[in-house]
């Protein structure tokens, strides 16, 4: 059964991880996806190699796709990638702005050679703006879009403690540019038309700040004006980041009644999550750790007045001693039972065992050419009539220069002169 | 200009982050999205309530939509959904597998009155398998997937210090279930067929760990296996949750020390600074604007070894080193110095000044809406943009039961038809009749 973009091509120039998994995306969902590098390779190839050009995290992040080598610093590999262009349906790029016109890659350039191309450029900033040229990665607009300090985290140093258990940006980014790309698919099938979409690190980050990053004038003018008063007063003062953030995390706020059954406890043998959205689930809790005499879901609790701080912190240190006198499995066998949200905290190096993620087949197997077998994330979504997933494994730097370009209408002895040349090809087997 | 899916429409029983969110982004691409509550409403409308069931945190998730209550439990209320269904392209649900059995708005009984119907379930676990039933949340799936041991942050009492800043595992698995609806409509106009789509939060949270959480036995047996042993130590042994977060990281540190000397946050004289660097070349940008000298920093060389004896030492010094100047001037001026070099940094903003950040504004991310109950309000507009199908917010979230007799006309019902439906409860809140 084939996927749905199944005959779609992609053309991906892109590297680390918010083009590249954009790509993945598209390959997942049945596209043709062949990725376009320099002859140094995506960057992400050297992230902790394994074997010469090759990495663990390029391998996750490039899964599905086709590989070839074109020196689009010169003209002439510039004429290699024109000629493929009208092959494709889409093109992905997350070159920085500027660059794309530089080598003849940018949109105007290449809709000009495919009337109807779909093009999506990923950027850290976006194409116009103060900060569009300035360079961006994911921690970067973690720390640019506020959600680094809306994590609260510093670490000994009283440095900002970035999120680094995932990008989350980066893949956000990706996964709106795959979901553009889609859409601007469904779009051509009914109008004809091709057209430009631009996806942004920092649109991502903010997309993932949706319920805090508003305006809301009548609720922000009790509970977030407060804070942006204190935020500047402090700065003025001359806080540091550390002495912000501590002030923000105690600062009297809704939340903090919310987080006694949204939060984590240690355990005798490693640590539980408490999950609870409604008054219902926290109740469910309270039966399953016989938790007595809290009052914070009763209708007249203040969770902003003067004895709200000591209360929360009397129901929590309930909660913990109680938790802490048990194993995980005893916890949740008892909170499952009670219909809580609750869960031990898995080790991610554990989850490709996990009888759930197994059941769900949430991580197949595909066989690398050069490294072996390996066990990989899958595919974001599973579809009933049109099939997700792929087996081919990244592709290995230059692994199918020859085989595109032959496809694509170049003669052998042409593909010869351009790798003699250096045009094509990593320049290693010559 | 119309949006991607003009004259799309949608039905939405969802509630809370992960289902609505979808709800959102088609309807920013120009779908019309009708969501479906019970009497009660979408547990989100009270969290942080700011008028009776009006929140912060429903109208974000909510704009762009039509909403009408409807009594899911009441055969008469499930009838008016089967009514609707052969006049809808997709319907989006997020209860917990058995539910939608229940009430008689599963896939096979919903295609029954629209063959080519694209029906979207997003679970916490995904629908089959041992946890398939179990109760989740963005944080339990933070739990269960790894992501939150992965992240290494511990609070002062040892537990778990999860992500707060935003809700990963939700909005991936929005942001998925929005992809695949998107391509199912673009199967569905190349061949007719409509179909299901399984998303769930457990596989969001994995797909933002896909560069880790692979196993490849080449690169297992160096770099991975010995951080699992060590954690099979520490629990042997009955080590805390603390102590196991310590193995793990300690050897990680090892592996991925040197990479995070630039890539991670810094004080300044006054505040703080993130550094994003990637390639050696952004790393080597840093050193050039903090003047140091490449003999100060060895472990970017190729032959630098970070397993071997000493190296954990070694990216000790050149932390001190990086830290050291970084104290020693402002944010704005290290920021200035690092763009002009071309280094990926940032000064670190608070989430509730992004409104007014220049970028932001260029960008146009925020939109500008006017809800009908809380009147203006700006917010986190649409994540992406394209020229020839724009997105746009159709307007502000729906008060509860605020379009139900608007669409129910809109969709063939009689006056008299909504009357008894609002009389017999099977529609609107249980004072309205």
């Amino acid at each position: 059964m084939p996927g749905p973009l199944d005959g779609i091509k992609v053309l991906e120039l892109a590297q680390i991880i918010a083009g590249p998994f954009c790509g993945t995306a598209l390959a997942d969902l049945g596209a043709e996806v062949v990725k376009l590098e320099s002859p140094e390779g995506d960057a992400s190839r050297r992230i902790s190699q394994i074997a010469p050009g090759e990495s663990k995290a390029f391998h996750g992040l490039n899964r599905g796709k086709r590989g070839i080598t074109i020196d689009l610093s010169t003209a002439q590999g510039q004429s290699v990638a024109h000629r493929l262009i009208p092959h494709f349906d889409v093109f992905v790029t997350n070159v920085r702005p500027g660059v794309a016109e530089r080598i003849a890659m940018d949109y105007d350039t290449l809709v000009q050679l495919r009337s109807d191309l779909i093009y999506l450029e990923v950027t850290g900033y976006g194409n116009r703006g103060p900060s569009a040229h300035r360079a961006g990665s994911d921690v970067v607009v973690q720390a640019y879009s506020g959600l680094l300090a809306g994590d609260q985290k510093v670490d000994r140093n009283g440095a900002p403690e970035p999120i680094t258990a995932s990008a989350p940006s980066d893949y956000v980014a990706a996964l709106g540019g795959a979901m553009g790309v889609c859409a601007a698919l469904f779009h051509r099938q009914r109008t004809g038309e091709g057209q430009r979409i631009s996806t942004t690190l920092l649109g991502a980050g903010l997309a993932l700040q949706t319920p805090w990053a508003g305006d809301v004038p009548v609720s922000d003018s009790i509970l977030i004006e407060p804070l942006r008063r204190m935020m500047s007063e402090m700065r003025e003062a001359g806080a540091s980041y550390g002495e912000l953030i501590e002030a923000r995390r105690s600062r009297p706020n809704q939340g903090k009644a919310f987080r006694i059954y949204y939060a984590g406890y240690p355990v005798k043998d490693g640590a539980i999550i408490l999950g609870a959205l409604t008054p219902q689930n926290r109740e469910q809790i309270r039966k399953a750790l016989s938790i007595v005499n809290d009052p914070t879901d009763d209708d007249d609790f203040n969770a902003i007045g003067p004895e709200a701080d000591a209360i929360v912190a009397r129901v929590e240190e309930q909660i913990r001693s109680k938790l802490a006198g048990g194993t995980m499995d005893e916890w949740i066998a008892r909170l499952d039972a009670a219909g809580a949200p609750a869960s031990p905290v898995n080790w991610l190096e554990d989850m490709a065992d996990d009888p759930q993620v197994v059941a769900m087949e949430m991580m197949p197997v595909i066989e690398h050419s050069l490294t072996g077998p390996e066990r990989q994330v899958g595919p974001l979504v599973r579809m009933s009539k049109t099939e997700t997933g792929t087996d081919r494994a990244s592709p290995p730097l230059d692994s199918d220069t020859d085989d595109v370009l032959r496809e694509h209408g170049f003669r052998d002895d042409e593909i010869a002169g351009l790798r003699a040349a250096g045009i094509v090809g990593s320049g290693t087997d010559d | 200009m119309p949006g991607a899916l003009d004259g799309i429409r949608v039905l939405e029983v969802t509630q809370i982050i992960a289902g609505p969110m979808c709800g959102v982004m088609l309807s920013d691409m120009g779908a019309d999205v009708i969501k479906i509550e019970s009497a009660a409403g979408d547990g989100m409308r009270l969290l942080g309530q700011i008028a009776p069931s009006e929140s912060k945190g429903f109208h974000v998730f909510n704009r762009g939509k039509r909403g009408m209550v409807l009594n899911l439990q009441d055969a008469d209320g499930q009838a008016v959904v089967q009514r609707l269904i052969s006049e809808m392209d997709v319907f989006l649900i997020n209860a917990r597998p058995g539910v939608p059995e229940r009430l008689g708005i599963d896939y096979e009984s919903l295609r029954a009155h629209k063959p080519d119907l694209i029906y979207l379930e997003n679970t916490a676990y995904g629908p089959t398998g041992p946890s398939a039933h179990r109760a989740g949340a963005d944080i339990i799936a933070q739990a269960y997937s790894g992501l939150m041991a992965g992240d290494e942050k511990v609070d002062e009492h040892g537990g778990p210090d999860l992500i707060t800043a935003t809700t990963p595992a939700d909005f991936v698995a929005a942001f998925t279930s929005t992809i695949a609806v998107c391509a199912a409509l673009f199967h569905r106009e190349r061949t007719g067929e409509g179909q299901k789509i399984d998303t769930s939060l457990l596989a969001g949270a994995m797909v933002l760990q896909n560069a880790f959480a692979s196993r490849m036995p080449v690169s297992d047996a160096v770099l991975l296996d010995p951080i699992l042993s060590g954690l099979a130590a520490v629990r042997e042994r009955g080590g805390s949750y603390e102590e196991m977060l310590g193995a793990r990281g300690g050897l990680r540190a090892l592996v991925g020390g040197a990479f995070l000397l630039y890539y991670g946050g810094y004080q300044t004289s006054d505040g703080a600074i993130m550094l994003g660097c990637v390639t050696p070349a952004n790393r080597q940008q840093v050193r050039n604007a903090l003047g140091l000298e490449t003999g100060d920093d060895p472990t970017d060389g190729g032959d630098f070894n970070p397993l071997a004896e000493g190296s954990a030492e070694v990216v000790a010094g050149v932390r001190a080193l990086i830290t050291e100047r970084f104290a020693a001037d402002t944010t704005e001026n290290w920021v200035a110095k690092l763009d002009a070099a071309g280094a990926p940094a940032a000064q670190v903003n608070m989430p509730e000044e992004m409104v007014d950040d220049p970028q932001v504004q260029a960008l146009g991310i925020m939109v500008d809406l006017e809800h009908r109950l809380t009147g203006p309000e700006t917010m986190v507009g649409p994540p992406f943009s394209m020229s020839a199908s724009p997105l746009a917010a159709q307007g502000a979230s729906p008060p509860l039961d605020g379009d139900t007799d608007d669409v129910l006309v809109e969709y063939g019902y009689t006056t008299e038809e909504i009357a008894a439906l609002r009389s017999s409860g099977a529609v609107g809140l249980p004072d309205s009749s």
